[in-house]
C-alpha cells in the first residue's frame, strides 16, 4: 500500500497522545478556573466529568462519521491531516480563551447578591451551563480528532486493530500524563488558567503544524482565528470576590483563597465562591468576632487540665485561625493546636489575621489523619472543617470519627461542633448532630443567635466543667457578648438517636442532606 | 332587699365572679406559658417544637395580646423554614392586632409593632428576593435546555452531513 507523504503511525500516535493530554489539562483545570463562582463540590465536579464524557462521545461519532464520509467523497482516497489539524487548531484556540470565557458566563449566571443558603441551583444549573458550553465545545472538537486519526491510519498500515490499539493506548497515556501532570506541575507553575492556556497553545502549534497539507490563504484564516481568540484570552476576567479591598489572593492545591479588607478594617478569609460566608475572621485590635467563633470560646476554657496539668486543645479545621488565636489572647498558657489541609491558608491566617506562632499547625494533613496522628489527651477538641463552604467532609461527620475525638479526650474532655444550619430540623443538623451525639456520654446542642450556625457539644465522661462556664465569662469579661451561653433554656437535646440515621464512614451522603437542607429552606 | 339579702347577693356575684374568672385567667396563663416556650424554642431553634406549642393553644383562650404574639411567633417559625408568603400573612395578622391595641393603649404595645411591622417589611423584600431567583433559576433552565436541545440537534445534522 502506498505511504501517503507526512503520515506515519508515530506521528498519528505522537497527536493521540496530546490529545489525550489536553482532555485531561482542561477536565482538570476547568474546575479550578470555575471554583471562585460555584465551588469545587461533588456537585461541579460531577457536571464537568458528565459534560466531558458527553461532548467526547459525540465528538468520536460525529467525527467517525465525517472521515468516512470524507473518504467516501473523495472516492475512497486517504484524507490528509487537513481535517485533524482544524479540529486541534479550534479546540486549542478555545482553550487558550477558556479562562476567559468561564468567568464571563459564571459572572452572567450568578446573581451578584446571592447567598450561601440560596446558592444550590445556581451551583448545579450554573456550572452545567458553563460546563456545556466552555468545556463541551473544545472536548467536542478533541473527541472528535481520535476517529480521523484511525481513518488515517489505514493509509500507512494493513494491521489497523494493531494500530487502533496503539493510537487508543497513546491517547490513554497522554492522559495520564496530562493528569499528573496538570496537578503536580503545571498547577505550581502557572495555576489553572496558565495550564490550560499551555495546553491549547500546544494544541494549536501541533494543528498548525499539521495544517501545511491546507491551501496558504485556508493556513493563514485558522491562524488569524487562533490568535484572535488568543488575543482576546490575555486579559484575564477579575475573579469573584466580596467587594472588600483585596489583600492577597491565591489559586492553592486545594481552592481559590483571598483575603479581604472591608471599611472597618475587618479582615475575611474567603474560600471559592464565598458569597456572604467566610472561613476566619480577624479585626486588630479586637478579641471578639461577633460570629460562631465566639461562642466557642468559655466551654473550651472551661475544659479540664490534662495530666500533664496543662489546658490543650486541638482545632480541626484551623482555616486562618480565628478561634486559635482568640483562645492564646484569653489564656496564653493554654496549648493549642491544629490540622489545616490546605497549608496555604495558614500562610494567609499567620501573614493577615494575627494567627500566633505559637500555634502548633499540622498544615497540608487531613483532618481526620491528622487527629489520629496527634498526641492526646487534649482537652477540647473544636472542629469547624468544611469543603466548599456548605460541605462537611463526608469523613469528618461519621461515628467513626466522632469516636476517634472522643478517644483522644481526657476524661470530662469537650468536643464541640460548628454546625452550619437554622433550624434543629435541618437535614444536615439533624444527621450530623445525631451522629455526634451517639459517640459522647453527655451532648447539648444551641442555636447561636444571630447567626446561621449551631453549636453542639459532647463530653467524654462528666459533663462537670459546662459548670464553669459562667465563672469563666465573667473572669474573662465575656459575659456581656457571649453572655446567652448561661441561658439554659437555648439548649437542647441534640435529635432522637432514634429519629435520625447515623451517618458512618460507609454511609455519608452529605450533598444529598445539603441538597434537602437547602430544600427544606436552609 | 334585706341588709341580709344585700350582703348574700353581694357575695354570690363576687363568688360568680370569681367561677367564671378563675379558669380564663388559667387558660390565659396556660396561653402565656407555651408563647414563652415556643419563643425560647423558635430562639433555640428547634422549629418544630416551637410549631408543636403553638398549634396546641386555642385561640379562645387567647387575649387579644396574646393572639397578636402568636401571629408573630408564628411568622417566625415559618420565615426560618423559609415559608415566606405564610410568614407575611402571620406577620400582617400580627400587626394588624398590635395596631388595634396600641390605638386602643397607647405606648402598650409600641416595641411589638415596631418589630412586628420590621418583620412584615422584611418578609415582603424576602418575597421579591424569592421571586427574581426563582426567576434567574427558570432562566438557566431554559438556557440549558436550550443548549442540549442544540448541541444534540447541531450533532445530528453533522453527523448527517458529514455522511454524504
Amino acid at each position: 500500500m502506498p505511504r501517503e507523504v507526512g503520515i506515519s503511525v508515530s506521528g498519528l500516535a505522537g497527536v493521540a497522545f496530546a490529545t489525550g493530554a489536553a482532555v485531561m489539562v482542561v477536565e482538570l483545570m476547568a474546575v479550578r478556573l470555575m471554583a471562585p463562582w460555584f465551588g469545587q463540590s461533588q456537585i461541579v465536579w460531577t457536571n464537568v466529568i458528565g459534560v466531558v464524557l458527553l461532548a467526547l462521545a459525540a465528538g468520536q461519532w460525529v467525527g467517525g462519521r465525517w472521515a468516512e464520509g470524507w473518504a467516501a467523497k473523495k472516492d475512497g482516497a486517504s484524507p490528509g491531516w487537513a481535517s485533524p489539524a482544524v479540529l486541534l487548531t479550534g479546540a486549542g484556540a478555545f482553550a487558550i480563551a477558556l479562562p476567559s470565557i468561564v468567568p464571563a458566563m459564571a459572572a452572567a449566571v450568578l446573581p451578584d447578591d446571592l447567598r450561601l443558603t440560596e446558592a444550590f441551583p445556581f451551583v448545579s444549573l450554573g456550572s452545567l451551563l458553563v460546563a456545556l458550553v466552555g468545556i463541551g465545545v473544545p472536548l467536542f472538537a478533541l473527541g472528535a480528532v481520535t476517529p480521523w486519526l484511525v481513518r488515517l491510519s489505514r493509509g500507512v498500515t494493513t494491521e489497523p486493530g494493531r494500530v487502533t490499539g496503539r493510537l487508543l493506548g497513546a491517547g490513554t497515556l497522554g492522559s495520564l500524563l496530562g493528569t499528573f501532570g496538570a496537578t503536580h506541575i503545571l498547577l505550581t507553575l502557572m495555576g489553572a488558567a496558565g495550564a490550560i492556556r499551555a495546553a491549547g497553545l500546544v494544541l494549536v502549534v501541533i494543528g498548525v503544524l499539521l495544517a501545511r497539507t491546507l491551501g496558504k490563504r485556508l493556513r493563514g484564516a485558522w491562524v488569524l482565528v487562533a490568535a484572535a481568540l488568543a488575543t482576546a484570552a490575555l486579559a484575564d476576567a477579575a475573579p469573584r470576590t466580596s467587594g472588600g479591598r483585596i489583600l492577597e489572593i491565591v489559586e492553592t492545591p486545594y481552592q481559590f483563597a483571598y483575603v479581604d479588607e472591608d471599611e472597618h478594617g475587618t479582615r475575611a478569609l474567603r474560600i471559592n465562591e464565598a458569597l456572604d460566608s467566610f472561613h476566619s475572621l480577624y479585626r486588630e485590635g479586637e478579641l471578639l468576632t461577633g460570629m460562631y467563633y465566639d461562642a466557642f470560646l468559655a466551654p473550651t476554657l472551661a475544659s479540664p487540665p490534662t495530666p500533664s496539668g496543662t489546658q490543650r486543645v486541638m482545632i480541626v479545621g484551623l482555616g486562618g485561625g480565628t478561634m486559635a488565636r482568640q483562645l492564646l489572647e484569653l489564656d496564653p498558657d493554654l496549648q493549642v493546636a491544629g490540622i489545616e489541609i490546605d497549608a496555604e491558608l495558614v500562610r494567609l491566617g499567620r501573614q493577615y489575621m494575627a494567627l500566633p506562632d505559637d500555634v502548633d499547625v499540622a498544615a497540608g494533613v487531613d483532618g481526620r489523619f491528622g487527629l489520629a496522628a496527634s498526641e492526646g489527651p487534649f482537652s477540647a477538641v473544636l472542629i469547624d472543617a468544611y469543603a466548599q463552604q456548605i460541605y462537611l467532609p463526608h469523613h469528618l461527620c461519621t461515628a467513626e470519627f466522632f469516636a476517634l475525638v472522643r478517644s483522644k479526650l481526657v476524661d470530662g474532655g469537650l468536643a464541640a461542633l460548628n454546625l452550619g444550619g437554622l433550624t434543629r430540623s435541618d437535614p444536615v443538623v439533624r444527621a450530623v448532630a445525631g451522629t455526634f451525639a451517639s459517640e459522647f456520654d453527655h451532648v447539648t446542642m444551641a442555636r447561636i443567635p444571630n447567626s446561621r450556625n449551631l453549636i453542639c457539644l459532647g463530653w467524654r465522661g462528666s459533663d462537670a466543667s459546662r459548670g464553669r462556664w459562667g465563672d469563666v465569662l465573667a473572669e474573662h469579661g465575656l459575659d456581656q457578648d457571649v453572655g446567652w451561653l448561661t441561658d439554659a433554656t437555648l439548649f437542647g437535646d441534640v435529635p432522637s438517636l432514634a429519629d435520625v440515621e447515623i451517618l458512618t464512614d460507609g454511609y455519608a451522603p452529605v450533598e444529598a442532606l445539603a441538597h434537602a437542607s437547602w430544600k427544606s429552606g436552609g | 332587699m334585706t341588709r341580709h339579702a344585700k350582703v348574700i347577693a353581694c357575695v354570690t356575684s363576687a363568688l360568680l365572679a370569681l367561677a367564671c374568672w378563675a379558669p380564663g385567667a388559667a387558660a390565659n396563663e396556660r396561653v402565656a406559658e407555651a408563647l414563652e416556650s415556643a419563643r425560647i424554642a423558635t430562639r433555640r431553634g428547634d422549629v418544630a417544637g416551637a410549631e408543636a406549642l403553638l398549634d396546641g393553644i386555642r385561640l379562645a383562650d387567647a387575649t387579644p395580646h396574646q393572639r397578636a404574639f402568636l401571629e408573630l411567633y408564628r411568622g417566625n417559625v415559618d420565615f426560618m423554614l423559609h415559608q415566606l408568603g405564610e410568614a407575611r400573612a402571620h406577620f400582617v395578622a400580627a400587626r394588624d392586632v398590635f395596631t388595634s391595641l396600641e390605638a386602643a393603649t397607647p405606648g402598650s404595645v409600641t416595641h411589638a409593632l415596631d418589630v412586628t411591622a420590621k418583620n412584615v417589611e422584611l418578609a415582603d423584600a424576602e418575597l421579591v428576593r424569592a421571586e427574581r431567583l426563582a426567576g434567574r433559576v427558570g432562566t438557566l433552565r431554559t438556557w440549558i435546555l436550550g443548549l442540549m436541545t442544540a448541541a444534540v440537534l447541531g450533532v445530528g445534522v453533522l453527523a448527517r452531513r458529514a455522511r454524504l
